[in-house]
Parts: structure tokens; C-alpha cells; sequence
């Protein structure tokens, strides 16, 4: 890694973050987005590249509970944060009820654009909130998928929000 | 039944391209050119060379950065300063239908050649002539084109994206001159193709770069900007008709079809046309970009002529579209699967344009068959089309898995919901507008209604592929819906909100 830029200034910082519940104390360059750093330094390629401006959501993490495109968030804000990627769902290979209403609803096609919708609607469960049918399809508008038509996907989201409000 | 690969995709389990991590990987990118028509002439490559961990493959017009990280290899690519050769491509978004009528007519030839169109339009009581263009459209996947090639002991092996391993090697071992028995390629997971991985442009890319660096696996991820400008478009086409109907029940007395820019895909409709004419290019090499197969390939623009040129017809003779479509009906399966489509929506006979914004088309895929039913509503002032339902009634013979089946039509509906509505690719000379999902619009969860998905029973008939025919009527039906909404005829696809209004006007100048 370059330590420097090339007006000389120091453009390296060390910072701890926890990803999935494990964490992580590393050197980072300032100018390096979320995305690079989980993908390309820590391993989490489930968190995937799409359009890296913020328009897709399919590099979705949950940071400290929230959605956020991690293409157009610097890593370095992640010091002291806690992220969530697709990978750090399911426990001991036990599916979470999202995980599960994705796969049963059949809201799964190619699949690069699941992980982040996975996590977005996660992050509407654990809101405990209810949501109406236009509050979910607008809750995930920041995702594009190119093959389900979104309509399994908005199944599988409300199966879930069903799911968590029955409990 | 739920997907076998649905739990590797679910918990990010699932290695796409892009996602191996073979030790020693290098990263890979790619000097391009500003513009289609370009060439790398020379490069001032020694700031980038000056970065600890890069090196610089250069084989003739391809200049590469590799680094060990992925972030490396950008940054550096930044520091290359590259001179392009080449001529300017004279055209644009705009010239390029009068480009493709221009470069299509020395060979047009006679696909379909029936009766004698003279004397059939003499017989009609409603003549009606139409122009349709549809726009470059790209397949925009959500996965960008990527893989992995390593070159090993004489041997070539990529780890690809792709729908078409053999085609890809066919591809590579061309490209690098080496018998096909020396090139493996691997399929990884694929993030949508459509068409677009048919061919292997990146694999080819890569290969080239790995064969330089004997025993390193060279990734190459496209980023999308160069997806976009590396895709293989939906060809943009003009389609001109001519033709009438007789004063009686409604009977084609002549149907003269001229297309630019593609093939006669799907010029054959079982309707009844005795008098028939349809002229199309000798060679579909007439586009000054490259272009590529598009989800059931040539079918759309065809389709898309032919069933808003019928509702034209309809409309200007006062007959329901529904009916006059019955009326010409030639094949048992297309009448039952119209009456499918019509009970199953509601559909209220009515000649158009009637303000309720209701619209339907036919498609035909191979075997499959499909009539796609579309309700909108059009916002006058801003021409802004909102879809508020779509139904589609199907047959591709026995239905394997209709969830997996329903599955596909909704996505593909979605997709031409876009195609439709918002995606062009504009350009001009040889450069390519379209960079990102800012200046490329696909159609997000707010803009897809519920879509309503209904197959006909035919159990009795092969299994036909489901991906493709749901995609061939959606325009039209979209298009047609918008007539019956305004009075305005579409006829530019996409219709974006600006050719709605120009269509709008035209309506009000009447």
C-alpha cells in the first residue's frame, strides 16, 4: 500500500472496526471505500461490487443496524463501528428467517443483488416496526435487481416483517 | 420449488468471477479508449510503473495494469497516459435511424413475398403508415462482466462469468491461436446474462494478459462504466409499415414491412396477412457500435412494430383491438390464449383510444406464445407513463416448474418495463453517454406494479424455453396502453417522458 500520496501527504490510518461479530484492528488508506476493504482485505465477498456510486445497493452492509451502499462510505468512518455482512446472517449454518423467506418465496434468481436486500430487509425486521406494501417496495427502492421483476422479493420481504410481528 | 443454489446465494456462500481469490492473484486493468472507432497508440506508462507491486502488460493495441489489490491496479491505471488513434464515428444518437435505413437499403432483400400489395392497397378502406424505432438498449446485469485466467504449462484456463463456456473457448483459442484442447474454461455463479456473456470479450481480454505473465492468475473485473461501454447493445432499429384493412369485417388487405438495423426475427405471426411484403437487411453489420443477442433477439422490435401497427389499424377503423386480433387469428393456440389473457384480466370490448390506458399485444418466441395485457396511466403534464397492471397470459407447453416459470415472466416483464420506459443508450460519435445507473435508468421496485402471470394449459406440447417469449410483447402492450390512454401514438422506444410529450403534441395539433 502506498503510505502517501503523491503530494506527500500520509494518507494511511489504523482503525478497529468489528465485522460479523469478530474484530478487526487494520490499517486502511484513507481514500479507500467500505466495499474495498471488506471484499478485497477481510474476505467478504458476499458483499458485491455493482456500480460503485451508490446506485445499486448490491454492496449493502448493515452498519451499526442501518443499510448503507459500502461503495460510497469511506472505511475509515467504520472506526469503532459494527458491521454486517451477508456472510455474518445465518448462525451454524441455521438460516434467519429473512434468509428463509428469500429462499422459499423463490425471491432468488442470479442472485448479486441478494445479499443487499437480504440485509436491507433484515434491517426493517429488526426495526420492529410494521410497514404497509408501498412503505416496503419504497423501503427497498435502493436496490436494483435486472431478473426477479421485485415482486417475490417484496413477498419475501413482507412474509418476513409477517413473521416477525406474529412472534 | 425452491432454487438448488438458493442457500449459497442467500448466505453470500456463492463465488461469482469476481469473488476468487486464488493466491498470487494480480488485478487487472484495462487502458480503453474514449471512444468506439479508437485505438491505443502510444502510452506514457512510467508514473504508474513507479507504484510499488504494479506491472505493465502491453500486447499490441492492449495495455493492462496489474497489481495485487484491486484498488492498486485502479489507482495506477490513473497514473497511464495514453494517445488514441482512429476516426470519429460521424453519428449519434439521433442520426442513427436515418443512418441504418440509409445503410440498409442497397441489400435489402425479400423475406416474405405474398399477393400483390398494389392491388391490396387499393382494396383498403384504412390505410395506416408507421414508423418505429427502438433505441441501443444494454443489458445492464447487476454482476459486471469478470474472471480469471492463468496461463500454465502451454494451457489457458478462465474462470468465467459467462452463459456460453464452449462458445468462449471457441473465442479465447481463436484470439490466442491455440487449439481448443488447450483452452478450459470454467463457468463460476453468473450475475445475470441475457445475452450479454454470450460472447467473451473480458475472457479474451484476460487471456491475453495472462498469457504474459506465464503462472499468475490475472483477474479482470469490469467496473461498470466499462460494462456499459464494453456491452454488446440490442441493436437499434427502424421499422416502417405500410398497410390497410378492408371496409367489411376487418380483413388485411396488404401489410408492407421494411426493417433497418435488424433481422426478420419473428416476421412470420400467425395472423391472417395474404398479402404480405417484408423486406429486411441482407446483413445486420450496418451498426457503427458493437451489438449483440438481447433476450429473445430481433423478436421485440418486430413484435413491437407489428402489434402497435395493428392497434393503429384498429383504432382508425373503430374496431376493438381485442376483436380485430380474433379476426385475424389464424392458429387455435393464439385465439385460446387471447381469450386466456382477456378473461383473466377483465378486458371490456371498446374501440381505442377509450382513456381507460388499457393495451394489448401478441408475441411469438419459437414455439411459445404470449399476450401481454398493460394498464398505464400518463401524466400529460410531465408524460410521465405509470404502470398500474400487467398481465400476461403464456404458453410454452407443459410447465416444468411454475413457480420457477412465474418467475421469469415477472422478471422479464420488469426488465421490458425498462426497455419501455427508460433505457437508451445514448452516444455520440463513438462515445458512450451511458456510464452508470444515473444516465442508464432500470426500472425499480416503485415503478413495477403486481404483475399477473397466467399459463395456458398445454401439456400436450414440448416444453418450450420460458426466459425469452414473456420479453417480446411488453413494449407494444405498454405502447398501445398509452395510446388508449391519450390518443397518442408511441412510436420511439423507449418512451421516455420527453417523446410522450412530442407525441402528445402531435395529438393536440390534430
Amino acid at each position: 500500500m502506498l503510505t502517501k500520496n503523491t503530494a506527500g501527504v500520509a494518507v494511511v490510518k489504523k482503525i478497529a472496526l468489528t465485522v460479523n461479530g469478530k474484530a478487526y484492528a487494520i490499517e486502511i488508506d484513507i481514500r479507500e471505500s467500505l466495499l474495498d476493504v471488506l471484499r478485497d482485505r477481510l474476505q467478504f465477498t458476499g458483499v458485491k461490487q455493482g456500480c460503485s456510486v451508490g446506485e445499486c445497493g448490491a454492496c449493502t452492509v448493515l452498519i451499526d443496524g442501518t443499510p448503507v451502499n459500502s461503495c460510497i462510505y469511506l472505511a475509515s468512518w467504520a472506526d469503532g463501528k459494527t458491521i454486517t455482512t451477508i456472510e455474518g446472517l445465518a448462525k451454524d449454518g441455521q438460516l434467519t428467517p429473512v434468509q428463509e423467506a428469500f429462499v422459499e418465496e423463490g425471491a432468488i434468481q442470479c442472485g448479486f443483488c441478494t445479499p443487499g436486500v437480504v440485509l436491507s430487509t433484515t434491517a426493517m425486521v429488526q426495526s420492529g416496526r410494521s410497514f404497509t406494501h408501498a412503505e416496503v417496495r419504497r423501503e427497498l427502492s435502493g436496490h436494483l435487481c435486472r431478473c426477479t421483476g421485485y415482486q417475490k422479493i417484496v413477498d419475501a420481504a413482507e412474509r418476513a416483517l409477517r413473521e416477525a410481528e406474529a412472534k | 420449488m425452491p432454487r438448488k443454489d438458493a442457500l449459497a446465494k442467500v448466505t453470500g456462500a456463492a463465488k461469482y468471477a469476481g469473488d476468487l481469490r486464488f493466491p498470487g492473484t494480480l488485478h487487472a486493468c484495462i487502458l480503453r479508449p474514449p471512444a468506439h472507432g479508437m485505438t491505443l497508440a502510444s502510452a506514457d506508462t512510467s508514473a504508474a510503473e513507479r507504484v510499488p507491486g504494479v506491472r505493465i502488460v502491453r500486447e499490441g493495441t492492449l495495455l493492462a495494469v496489474l497489481h495485487p489489490q484491486p484498488d492498486g491496479a485502479r489507482k495506477a491505471l490513473a497514473l497511464v497516459k495514453g494517445t488514441f488513434e482512429g476516426t470519429e464515428l460521424d453519428v449519434d444518437d439521433e442520426r442513427i435511424y436515418q443512418y441504418l435505413v440509409d445503410r440498409a437499403a442497397p441489400g435489402q432483400r425479400v423475406v416474405i413475398s405474398r399477393g400483390d400489395i398494389a392491388a391490396g392497397e387499393k382494396r383498403a378502406a384504412t390505410v395506416v403508415e408507421g414508423e418505429y424505432r427502438n433505441a441501443y438498449e444494454g443489458h445492464a446485469t447487476l454482476e459486471p462482466h469478470a474472471c480469471v485466467a492463468k496461463w500454465e504449462e502451454g494451457r489457458m484456463t478462465v474462470w468465467a462469468s459467462t452463459q456460453s463456456p464452449f462458445v468462449i473457448r471457441e473465442e479465447v483459442a481463436e484470439a490466442l491461436k491455440l487449439g481448443q484442447d488447450k483452452v478450459r474454461i470454467i463457468s463460476q455463479f453468473v450475475g445475470g446474462g441475457f445475452g450479454g456473456k454470450l460472447v467473451g470479450l473480458g475472457a479474451i481480454e484476460a487471456a491475453r494478459i495472462a498469457r504474459q505473465v506465464p503462472g499468475v492468475p490475472i483477474q479482470l473485473a469490469w467496473n461498470r462504466e466499462e460494462d456499459f461501454f464494453m456491452d454488446t447493445y440490442r441493436p437499434a432499429a427502424v421499422v416502417k409499415i405500410r398497410s390497410g384493412l378492408d371496409a367489411g369485417r376487418g380483413s388485411i388487405t396488404f401489410w408492407d414491412n421494411i426493417v433497418a438495423g435488424v433481422s426478420q426475427g419473428e416476421a412470420e405471426f400467425p395472423y391472417d396477412v395474404q398479402t404480405n411484403r417484408f423486406r429486411a437487411p441482407a446483413v445486420t453489420a450496418l451498426h457503427p457500435l458493437p451489438i449483440g443477442a438481447w433476450r429473445a433477439p430481433n423478436a421485440h422490435t418486430n413484435a413491437f412494430a407489428r402489434e402497435s401497427q395493428l392497434d393503429a389499424l384498429a383504432a382508425k377503423a373503430g374496431i376493438d383491438p381485442v376483436t380485430l386480433r380474433r379476426r385475424l387469428a389464424t392458429d387455435a393456440r393464439l385465439l385460446r390464449l387471447l381469450d386466456l389473457a382477456v378473461s383473466s384480466f377483465g378486458w371490456e370490448p371498446a374501440p381505442g383510444p377509450t382513456g381507460r390506458g388499457i393495451g394489448v399485444a401478441c408475441g411469438a418466441w419459437r414455439q411459445a406464445m404470449v399476450v401481454a395485457i398493460a394498464q398505464v396511466a400518463v401524466d400529460k403534464a410531465t408524460g410521465k407513463v405509470k404502470v398500474e397492471r400487467f398481465l400476461e397470459a403464456v404458453d410454452v407447453g407443459l410447465v416444468v416448474n411454475p413457480d420457477g416459470a412465474r418467475q421469469q415472466v415477472e422478471g422479464a416483464i420488469t426488465m421490458c418495463v425498462g426497455q419501455a420506459l427508460s433505457e437508451e443508450i445514448h452516444f455520440k460519435g463513438g462515445h458512450i453517454l451511458a456510464k452508470n445507473f444515473d444516465t442508464y435508468l432500470l426500472p425499480r421496485f416503485s415503478a413495477i406494479p403486481r404483475i399477473e402471470v397466467v399459463f395456458a394449459e398445454n401439456s400436450g406440447m414440448a416444453t418450450q424455453g420460458i426466459g425469452e417469449p414473456p420479453v417480446v410483447p411488453v413494449a407494444a402492450a405498454l405502447a398501445n396502453a398509452v395510446f388508449d390512454a391519450t390518443g397518442a401514438r408511441v412510436s420511439h422506444v423507449p418512451f421516455t417522458p420527453e417523446r410522450v410529450l412530442e407525441a402528445l403534441k402531435k395529438v393536440a395539433a390534430k
